[in-house]
């Protein structure tokens, strides 16, 4: 079965929920206790030091409480989530050696045609355990790095020791803490200095067993003067039971570097989706978010950019699609912590059918920031009248010499574009889904062509109402 | 006696990431507001006959209680209606649409330094009315205010508010704001903050269909001088409208926090609701906070707000001085023109000593 | 064929609770060039508007017939689709969706049949080459910034690339230079064959300079009040519509 390019058809949604009867090799006990961590650590054959840092973690986990914004958490009962499910294969580095059900569910995701045309590498996640991992030659010639985090902790321990949740760490917020706890899987990449990475790097992620998290920890460092760009994409199918993704991004971005992070999320609707990201950028560096957020039940995102350095740079661009029964509260964070920093945030934001979309953001300017520049603008879109669009912006500065600009805009599609555009022989339904389309274009630019496909074809998906 | 005020000041209607610390004004060690009697004469000498106009007595109660929660904080609200020592209750009749405005006038002296009003204004069907109320202390006495105003517009009524706040920089000012706008009235309200240590002021206003409310308001921080401004506009009405300016500088060691929310209940559509606050910043010392809410479950509406902060604009700087003002003239210029489109708003009486109070803040220090 | 081919009869039309339109009747065969020309408010929007079915008039009497039927029942695009077009008095700008992307769409939509990128490419270009627009403008989101005049060369360059049986043309020469009337005369031209036709508003006779319709009809307070040749045009020049107002 072949995945369906979307822009000559219609991609149907039950490629999403391929669902396989799962055989696990091993599979934890409800509940999270020390047992369960040194389970998983001795699985995972650790040194002593990540041993410790997931206990400490575990102890700040049980001190942290949830936070006091947000959408409501008390559905999450995250002492009966199954932490750790490793499947029967172990990791491979040739597709043909995998095991047939495993390799359909990625043939529905295009990933082997995808590898061969776009890609430079793949590391496919499935149920905490890197399934696969390959690294086209040319790449791995430059002395990148691109592999799975379990496999990092051991050849690259002295990296992963300074680095590893140095950035977002334990003691952040309680689900830092419980990810510093129960981490599993993820992807490391380095990117040796004055390396240009000419093709973008990706991963997927996917929980297939019923109560299932999804922990997997991305640590990117990008030494000076280089250029990745990191794509990651998500999908789920959907359970009765509450699904948690409590996933950990770290992005070092050195000096003149430039690093481009790409995401779509496209969890299912049972799936509550609190990650963490954020990104150090050194002077004249460099961090591009783009991001598409849908799916879900419930999502707390907001990737966070620290400038340190002179003249490094953050851009953030995203959309968000809350349809009914969902709470989308996500945003982008952006510290000026240093002279002549700039900052761009472009968000747009969808509600439907009772869906709620939340954007919550910061622009804080230190007091050693001068001469920084931040433009903010938040558009939403609310299709009809059961909908919710908040925006919760602060903007913070405690010096003079900032240039701070920020618009927000809520309404609705206009029945004057709507009715021109029918008098153009297009019916109210393709009308409605052009204006979507064209309002969410800036971010569907920014990323890779397949990407910009699957995007709108989601756009149209919830549009039509065929999920949820 | 003395009533103790410490925390939970001018919350947020949507609280943010909790370490930023900006969903509510806390002050580290508690102020206490005295309780005494206000001495001087503060009602305007005459009175209309289409008004009804009498000081208000302490512990008055509405015979519409309010059921929005609004103020400063529920109990400064509490506290200004049941210890008033100033204030008053004014109707306005019927059609009666006074040409003068209505001026109160609260000075504070060593013996009279504490204001505690309460204000209820109603204003019937299709009436029209401008009420200037200032609040002035001079000198080194720290002087205290907490005021609450209320006001109900009925069908068609036009009301303007105008506060005017000159309380030297020791000084505390808590001012809480309701608005009931009703359908097709219009209500306006001009704030003028230009002292005091802590200026901390909270507005909210209930849309219904078809009303106008609108904020036009400017401030200057300067010294150690902290300002607290929240507005909320609830649009519960079609076809109702909002619009709030607020226009500042911050010099020295100010610091101010602009809560501005715009929220649009269901069945509020064809509501249209703007926003717009900008600072000029003057000194690097300055700290300059800004949440503008812009909250919807209404799809049917447009919302908008910007915000904006920055120095002065370089050109316009150089524009001034290529004409003969040195760079403290031209910024000083600069700043006074941003304000003069709300001075323009006051009545002629009130501008020059506006205008001397920014002049000298503005040359005290630097600048 | 000489049936009539647009039938408007007795036509009432209100919006919110204002009657505009108060009988108002009209018949056009094909290949013929109608002008309507009425002082401000007289209706001759809110007809362009409600022969295209915007939702906002209501009818409240009297039929619209195109081509033997009763167009009542039909959505704006269903409309479109059966060779009606309206060149807007105020386009609307959309962002995010180029003019090509769009036309391209459109052109599906109306024709009802799928449309070659290619080909489609090229008839864009000869048509934007005619208007003397900028190839640049393809590219560009639709209406997004465009001049007063760019806009309503847009919107006859989708009438050129629609080919709609039935064009009805909103004060298209209002507000337009000495130069961008004569390139629109140049796409009205361009379009007008035998087996089509074009219902022109408007209220100066610039356009009339280079386009010489078959009638000319007053539209005053929501009622056809006269009809004639083109001779009708001089004679409002020189005398306005006062005679004409009850």
């Amino acid at each position: 079965m072949t995945r369906k390019k979307t822009y000559v058809a219609d991609i149907e949604r039950e490629l999403y929920d391929q669902r396989n009867p799962f055989t696990y090799s091993h599979k934890t006990d409800k509940g999270l206790t020390p047992e369960i961590i040194r389970e998983i650590s001795a699985q995972k054959n650790e040194p002593e030091w990540m041993l410790e840092f997931r206990l400490r973690s575990l102890e700040t986990y049980y001190q942290l409480d949830l936070p006091p914004w947000g959408p409501n958490l008390i559905e999450l009962d995250i002492d009966n989530i199954v932490t750790y499910v490793k499947p029967i294969v172990d990791r491979q580095y040739s597709w043909e050696d995998i095991p047939d059900d495993i390799k359909q569910t990625f043939d529905l995701l295009g990933i082997p045609k995808a590898e061969h045309e776009f890609l430079a590498g793949v590391g496919a996640q499935y149920d905490s355990e890197v399934v696969y991992h390959s690294i086209q030659e040319s790449v791995a010639k430059e002395g990148v790095v691109y592999l799975d985090m379990e496999t990092a902790v051991h050849e690259y321990e002295d990296l992963i020791k300074e680095y590893f949740m140095s950035l977002v760490t334990p003691r952040d917020h309680k689900f830092a803490a419980l990810h510093g706890a129960v981490w599993s899987g993820g992807s490391f990449v380095y990117i040796p200095a004055g390396v240009k990475v000419e093709i973008p790097l990706q991963s997927y992620f996917r929980s297939n067993a019923p109560g299932a998290g999804q922990f997997e920890h991305t640590l990117i460092i990008v030494e000076p003067g280089s250029y990745l760009h990191f794509i990651e994409g998500c999908s789920a199918p959907r359970y009765s039971v509450n699904n948690l993704h409590a996933g950990c991004v770290e992005l070092f971005v050195r000096e003149g570097s430039t690093l481009r992070y790409s995401t779509i999320e496209n969890w299912s609707r049972n799936m509550f989706n609190l990650n963490t990201k954020r990104a150090l950028v050194e002077r004249d560096g460099a961090i591009e978010w783009v991001s598409g957020s849908f799916g879900s039940k419930v999502s707390m995102l907001y990737p966070m950019s620290i400038l340190q350095g002179e003249r490094a740079r953050a851009e953030f661009t995203g959309v968000t699609f809350a349809g009914g029964g969902q709470i989308l509260d996500t945003g982008a964070k952006v510290v000026h912590a240093a002279p002549h920093t700039t900052s761009t945030i472009n968000t747009k934001s969808i509600s439907k059918g009772g869906g709620t979309a939340i954007y919550r953001g910061l622009i804080k300017v230190t007091k050693n920031a001068y001469h920084s520049k931040s433009t903010v603008s938040c558009e939403s879109l609310i299709l009809d009248n059961e909908s919710i669009s908040d925006t919760i912006p602060v903007m913070q500065i405690d010096t003079d010499q900032v240039d701070l600009g920020h618009e927000a805009k809520i309404g609705r599609i206009s029945d004057e574009a709507i009715f021109y555009l029918m008098t153009r022989g297009i019916d109210e339904e393709e009308a409605r889904a052009m204006i979507v389309r064209g309002f969410v274009e800036p971010i569907s630019k920014e990323l890779p062509l397949e990407y910009a496909v699957e995007m709108n074809n989601l756009v149209k998906l919830e549009l039509e109402g065929t999920i949820g | 006696m003395a009533n103790k005020i410490t925390q939970g000041l001018n919350v947020l209607p949507r609280i943010s990431y909790r370490w930023l610390k900006v969903n509510e004004l806390n002050f580290e060690e508690a102020v206490a507001m005295p309780l005494k009697p206000y001495n001087l004469d503060f009602l305007p000498p005459n009175v209309d006959p289409g008004l009804t106009l009498r000081k208000m007595e302490p512990g008055f109660g509405d015979q519409n209680p309010i059921s929005t929660p609004f103020g400063v904080s529920r109990e400064l609200v509490e506290l200004g209606e049941t210890n008033c020592n100033g204030g008053f209750n004014l109707l306005i009749r019927e059609g009666t649409k006074l040409a003068e405005p209505l001026y109160f006038k609260y000075l504070f002296n060593e013996e009279n330094d504490t204001v505690i009003d309460h204000n209820i204004i109603r204003a019937e069907k299709d009436s029209a009315v401008t009420i200037v109320v200032e609040y002035r202390a001079d000198g080194d006495q720290p002087a205290y205010h907490n005021g609450v105003t209320k006001i109900f517009a009925d069908q068609g009524a036009q009301v303007t508010l105008i506060k005017i706040q000159r309380l030297n920089d020791q000084s505390l000012h808590l001012d809480s704001h309701y608005i009931d706008a009703n359908p097709y009235s219009n209500v306006r309200y001009l704030q003028v903050e230009l002292g005091s240590n802590f200026a901390i002021t909270n507005y909210l206003a209930n849309l219904k269909e078809n009303a106008t409310a609108t904020v036009d308001g400017m401030y200057l921080g300067d010294g150690e001088r902290t300002l607290d401004l929240s507005y909320q506009m609830i649009h519960r009405g079609y076809r109702s409208t909002s619009d709030i300016l607020v226009k500042g500088a911050l010099k020295d060691r100010s610091r101010k926090i602009f809560r501005g929310t715009l929220d649009f209940r269901r069945g509020a559509h064809l509501s249209t609701g703007n926003e717009e606050e900008s600072v000029l910043l003057l000194d690097p010392t300055v700290k300059s906070d800004a949440v503008p809410l812009l909250l919807s479950e209404e799809d049917d509406i447009q919302g908008g707000h910007a915000a904006s902060a920055g120095k002065v604009d370089p050109d316009q700087l150089f524009y001034l001085m290529t004409r003969g003002l040195s760079e403290q003239e031209a910024t000083q210029t600069v700043v006074k023109a941003s304000f003069q489109p709300i001075i323009d708003e006051l009545p002629s009486e009130l501008r020059r000593n506006i205008q001397d109070d920014i002049k000298r803040r503005l040359v005290a220090e630097n600048v | 064929m000489t049936q009539p081919f647009l039938k408007i009869k007795d036509l009432q039309v209100h919006i919110e609770d204002k009657q505009i339109l108060k009988g108002l009747n009209l018949e056009m065969k094909e290949g013929e060039i109608h002008v309507i020309m009425g002082p401000n408010g007289a209706g001759k929007s809110t007809l362009a508007n409600v022969l295209m079915g915007h939702p906002k008039y209501e009818v409240v009497g009297g039929e619209i017939e195109f081509c033997g039927s009763d167009v009542s029942p039909l959505k704006p695009h269903e409309r479109a689709q059966l060779g009606l077009f309206l060149s807007f008095q105020y386009p609307q700008e959309i962002a995010g969706i180029t003019l090509e992307n769009f036309l391209r769409s459109a052109k599906g939509a109306v024709d009802q049949k799928q449309v070659k990128v290619l080909e489609f490419h090229k008839l864009l270009k000869a048509k934007m080459e005619l208007l003397e627009m900028k190839p640049e403008y393809a590219e560009r989101y639709l209406n997004l910034g465009f001049s007063g005049g760019e806009k309503k060369k847009s919107e006859i360059l989708q009438m050129l690339i629609l080919d709609p049986k039935l064009a009805i043309m909103d004060e298209t020469d209002s507000g337009l230079d000495v130069d961008a009337v004569r390139v629109v005369a140049k796409g009205v031209k361009e379009y007008h064959h035998i087996d089509n036709s074009m219902l022109i508003i408007t209220h100066h006779k610039s356009l009339l300079e280079y386009i010489e319709p078959d009638f000319v009809h007053f539209l005053v307070d929501g009622q056809i009040v006269e009809s004639g040749g083109p001779e009708l045009v001089e004679h409002v020049e020189q005398a306005g519509f006062a005679a004409y107002k009850t």
